[in-house]
């Protein structure tokens, strides 16, 4: 029974993934004259600034994205898990972002920050059209956008992850904790979230793992640009293969951020993982 | 310690109304107990009380004193709840300490009150564990540790032992029996289980559909049940009840049920001129005889279907005229299903218009 999985697993992720990596010991150009260059092109990763720049810009996306995804999620199940009128409706549109296909939604939010006819621009100056910002064309405001962009789309993903977490917390709990004299804040404080840390953990996971990939918003919204203030590690990989036709540092890149990944994904399942599964709220 | 009153409570939710004027007293350290089916009320009637719920109308008193607008932690009562509800991520000694820390009580009260506490419960062994490494009976143990540990006004305990074993509940059920005799404090007790509610109240409230049924001591509602669901609620096997007609006739009481007629030498001087009507007759199984012994008993004539062996004693069932009835006997008995058998039966219970009429032997 698991032949066919097997198979499966060794054409579509395997072959591909080993594949890769034989590219990137290759030199750049495909085809009968390429030569095997062994580890070259990572020799050269480690030395390329534009590549420790992409790194950083990813690792501070990674950063701000799952720090206020995770912030903004808690507040989300929160508010989704409190009974009220119009819960269901209101669970719904909260749910919204997140099925948006995101290049539609990085579409959208260029066209929102669009310096001359974006709404973000009309809604704050209205009329005056000499102070409309020309948002994605500054730096830190272009790294803010993707931010912003990012945090739009996947907070109610971590919010509907924290929410699971939230209804396994029995009410009499919470009950037993009223009893003891603990005002609203020291309930969450001493009990909500000590007990939601496992959801919270697989919330911190999947968003960092899915933070750290992060390439369409880039290319959508920004094209790495201006300058390379946006330019995230995939997108910098993306643009050295596909534009500039270096097809083993590409490929380089690519592995790198994978071989990496691996390891984060390894390192969460050992310590996080571990703990879920014993199911220990601790 | 104090005294509980509790005057006229309604509760609804929505449309529904689950409690209808309910009121009683509770004396200073008396042991009390709510006891009726699952969903008559006594679970909301206890978080009423632990001011966890707004009543909708009516009021609570400890100690005379209105406690209506005040929080759980100002009511000074602690629960011991069905599920346990302890603080999964925190150790024992944690789980008692909570509440303590809650209100800042300083640390070495709180370590005293600690170590007073496990000593009292046995639980020392435990103080370093967290929830999941204790078993059903250890958790418990501990729940209730949390609610002494805080030396309350009023416990409050919502069917405490329903997720126990039969055996370990029996222990615990004389356990708390003990703690109530040395601790002295008010205590509440919701349960649907009626030998817990015999063994350790006081007094009993029975409900049912969010109406009080009866309050009596146990005794009381064994002996002389208000009602035909009290009767029915109370005992194990349940009362035999048979709904039919009485007429009176000089000094005998006749009733009919089907094919089945009684007549009994009992009088009931509430019934003296009332006209022939409906009634529902108790007999309880256990008031049944297989020796005519003395006046005033009747007997009746029918066929055993069937006799569970419960050890000490057996459960006879039996068909008298298309109604069955049931009788506790000895295990002794010689007899077989399908056998005649006469039995004698030494007391009845008549209840008209769903109440108690008090019979008299003439």
């Amino acid at each position: 029974m698991a032949f066919p999985a097997l198979t499966f697993v060794a054409v579509f992720s395997l072959y591909p993934a080993m594949d890769s990596f034989l590219l990137s010991l290759y030199s750049d150009f495909p085809g009968p004259e390429r030569s095997f260059v062994g580890f070259g092109h990572y020799a050269e990763l480690l030395q390329d600034a534009v590549a420790h720049q992409a790194f950083i810009v990813t690792l501070g996306f990674v950063l701000f994205s799952t720090a206020l995804e995770l912030l903004m999620g808690t507040g989300i199940a929160l508010v989704v898990h409190e009974r009220f009128r119009g819960r269901g409706w209101v669970r719904a549109a909260v749910l919204i972002p997140w099925a948006i296909p995101t290049v539609v939604a990085s579409q959208m939010w260029r066209f929102l920050l669009n310096d001359q006819y974006g709404a973000i621009n009309a809604i704050l100056f209205g009329d005056r059209v000499e102070a409309y910002v020309p948002w994605l064309a500054d730096p830190w405001m272009a790294f803010g956008a993707i931010v912003l962009a990012d945090v739009w789309k996947t907070s109610s993903f971590a919010g509907l992850l924290v929410l699971a977490g939230l209804q396994v917390i029995p009410e009499e709990t919470y009950d037993a904790a009223r009893v003891d004299g603990a005002t609203a804040w020291q309930r969450f404080r001493y009990i909500t979230l000590p007990l939601l840390k496992p959801a919270l953990l697989t919330a911190l996971l999947f968003r960092t793992i899915d933070a750290f990939r992060v390439f369409d918003l880039v290319f959508v919204m920004t094209q790495g640009g201006p300058g390379d203030a946006t330019q995230v590690i995939q997108f910098y990989g993306y643009k050295t293969l596909f534009t500039e036709g270096r097809v083993g540092y590409g490929t380089t890149i690519s592995v790198t951020v994978f071989v990496a990944m691996a390891i984060l994904s390894l390192f969460y399942v050992r310590t996080v993982g571990s703990k879920l599964l014993q199911r220990e709220p601790a | 310690m104090a005294g509980l009153e509790l005057q006229h409570i309604e509760k609804t939710f929505g449309r529904s109304r689950v409690l209808h004027d309910v009121s009683f007293e509770v004396g200073d350290g008396e042991f009390i107990v709510l006891l009726g089916p699952s969903g008559c009320g006594k679970s909301t009637l206890l978080r009423i009380i632990a001011g966890l719920e707004p009543q909708t109308r009516g009021s609570v008193f400890f100690g005379g004193q209105c406690v209506d607008d005040l929080s759980p932690p100002d009511r000074d009562v602690a629960m011991v709840f069905q599920h346990y509800a302890l603080y999964p991520h925190l150790t024992v000694r944690e789980n008692l300490a909570f509440g303590l820390k809650m209100r800042r009580d300083p640390k070495p009260m709180i370590e005293a009150r600690i170590a007073e506490t496990a000593a009292l419960l046995e639980i020392h062994d435990l103080l370093d564990r967290k929830p999941r490494e204790l078993s059903g009976g250890q958790q418990q143990r501990v729940a209730m540790g949390r609610a002494i540990v805080r030396k309350p006004k009023l416990f409050l305990f919502d069917e405490p032992l329903s997720n126990l074993d039969a055996r370990l509940r029996a222990s615990m059920r004389v356990e708390l029996k003990k703690l109530h005799q040395r601790l002295g404090t008010t205590m509440v007790y919701v349960t649907h289980d009626q030998a817990e509610a015999m063994t350790l109240g006081h007094t009993i409230v029975v409900m049912n559909h969010g109406r009080i049924q009866q309050i009596g001591r146990p005794e009381q509602i064994y002996h002389e049940p208000a009602n035909p669901f009290v009767a029915g609620f109370i005992g194990n096997p349940p009362m035999n009840l048979f709904e039919g007609s009485f007429s009176l006739d000089q000094r005998q009481l006749e009733f009919r049920v089907g094919d089945l007629t009684l007549r009994f030498p009992f009088q009931a001087h509430e019934l003296i001129g009332a006209d022939n009507g409906m009634a529902t007759l108790g007999v309880r199984p256990e008031d049944v005889t297989f020796e005519p012994q003395g006046s005033g008993h009747v007997a009746i004539t029918g066929t055993i279907d069937l006799i569970e062996n419960l050890g000490h004693d057996s459960i006879m069932h039996m068909m008298v005229k298309g109604q069955s009835l049931m009788a506790r006997t000895s295990s002794s008995l010689r007899q077989h299903a399908g056998e005649s058998i006469t039995i004698h039966v030494k007391n009845f219970h008549l209840f008209i218009n769903e109440r108690r009429i008090p019979l008299q032997s003439p």
